[in-house]
């Protein structure tokens, strides 16, 4: 819910140029429960999406790019974290991870949701280069916001 | 049939997946059409109660900026009084005009929420039905163009930007030539007009002006001016690049126009469509 408002509120009124616009929220995905089934992330993560679309009239887009990030977690996660390691974790965080392996699962993750999103929402090859661009820009700035997030966020639970 | 229920269950994350993802791609669909709207948007009363205490603590923050362009749109229009203008005769009387008579009426509304960095941006006013405002009216400031209601709800109206794919808005570059300007994607002070052929000439820094034919904004309204053209070998019509006067990023007080007269055009062209 944090995490929502913080999005809505703050960093949709962050304009770095056409070509950033970084979103928070994927957060909420990636630190899902791991013991939580799959198809309850799939819908969290759709009411995630759906509630961020609303302030700005494209709920379906968001929810489209967020429940494709879900889908695709465990695969990456399956992918970057050997079986024992992720045994009785409950859920991802840097200091249980370790700092790279917690940013290339964030960017992996924050890539695809990136992808699907801007792809999507200009619906044709005709400016191929910008939304290359725009993409890769802004899932740097994402990863980024919500490493930096994360960190403190860390630093406060262990004091 | 048993089988079928197993199946169902095992892969029950995959059905699930793919039921959101149409329903998503449903709504993407529907939001991106331009007349109608989602079930829920930014016009939604608890949405906009949200935006509007946001809206709260950024207008104090710009709260001197705005005073100064206030003042400074009050000074032109008291300039344009009756009573700051000297008689050029001697004996003079002040009549209306009856040769005119009102076309269009402006509310006066503020930008709750502003969008200027997507593809399709969108605007949320704190004006809705209770004052008058409808679907399909334009939204002008004072230094241009904005866009028109898309949906409107009691107290607040979602407006879509000029800064929208779907955008178009007939302007005239100098005397005559009605053509169309749209927006790219790219960049929130730039439009582009790729219909006026190339027999008429331009120059840079021409003015371009709303033509007011579609009755959604007066006619004259200054919307920018030419920042650069260029005719392409073999082509027709020449690539125009427009500045906008009108600064996206800082746009706060706005107007609603209300046509007087377009309901009466709109009903004349709706039985020529309807034959």
């Amino acid at each position: 819910m944090g995490c929502l408002l913080f999005q809505v509120l703050v960093l949709n009124n962050i304009q770095l140029t056409g070509l950033m616009n970084p979103y928070y929220y994927p957060l909420f995905v990636l630190l899902l429960p791991l013991q939580m089934p799959q198809w309850a992330c799939l819908l969290l993560s759709f009411g995630m999406g759906y509630s961020v679309g609303i302030f700005s009239n494209s709920s379906g887009l968001h929810a489209f790019s967020t429940v494709a990030m879900a889908f695709a977690r465990p695969f990456v996660i399956t992918a970057l974290f050997p079986k024992t390691e992720t045994e009785d974790v409950e859920e991802l965080s840097i200091g249980k991870t370790g700092m790279l392996n917690f940013i290339l699962y964030a960017f992996i993750l924050i890539l695809i949701h990136h992808f699907i999103f801007f792809v999507a929402e200009v619906w044709s090859f005709t400016q191929f280069y910008f939304t290359f661009i725009k993409i890769v820009l802004s899932t740097l700035m994402s990863t980024l916001l919500i490493i930096v997030g994360e960190y403190l966020f860390l630093r406060k639970t262990l004091r | 049939m048993r089988n079928l229920f197993q199946f169902l269950f095992r892969h029950f994350q995959y059905i699930l997946f793919f039921l959101l993802e149409i329903f998503s791609g449903v709504l993407i669909v529907k939001e991106s059409s331009f007349h109608q709207s989602a079930y829920i948007n930014s016009s939604n009363q608890f949405i906009g109660n949200i935006l509007e205490k946001q809206h709260a603590i950024k207008s104090f923050i710009y709260l001197r900026k705005e005073n100064d362009s206030l003042a400074a749109e009050n000074a032109r229009l008291r300039g344009e009084q009756p009573y700051s203008l000297i008689a050029s005769r001697d004996s003079f009387r002040i009549t209306t005009d009856s040769n005119k008579r009102p076309a269009f009426k402006y509310i006066a509304a503020q930008v709750m929420n502003n969008e200027v960095n997507k593809i399709n941006n969108y605007i949320v006013l704190n004006k809705g039905l209770k004052n008058g405002v409808r679907k399909n009216m334009g939204v002008v400031c004072d230094k241009g163009v904005v866009g028109i209601v898309k949906d409107v709800s009691d107290d607040f109206c979602v407006v879509i930007s000029l800064l929208n794919s779907k955008s178009k808005v007939g302007v005239r570059i100098k005397e005559g030539n009605y053509v169309s300007m749209l927006w790219e994607g790219y960049d929130a002070t730039t439009t582009s007009i790729y219909d006026l052929p190339k027999h008429i000439k331009i120059k840079k820094n021409d003015t371009v002006f709303t033509s007011g034919e579609s009755w959604f904004y007066p006619p004259n309204l200054m919307v920018g001016t030419v920042k650069d053209f260029e005719l392409k070998n073999g082509k027709n019509f020449y690539d125009i690049k427009v500045k906008l006067s009108n600064d996206f990023y800082a746009l706060n007080n706005v107007y609603i126009v209300q046509s007087l007269l377009r309901a009466q055009t709109d009903t004349l062209l709706s039985k020529i469509h309807d034959e």
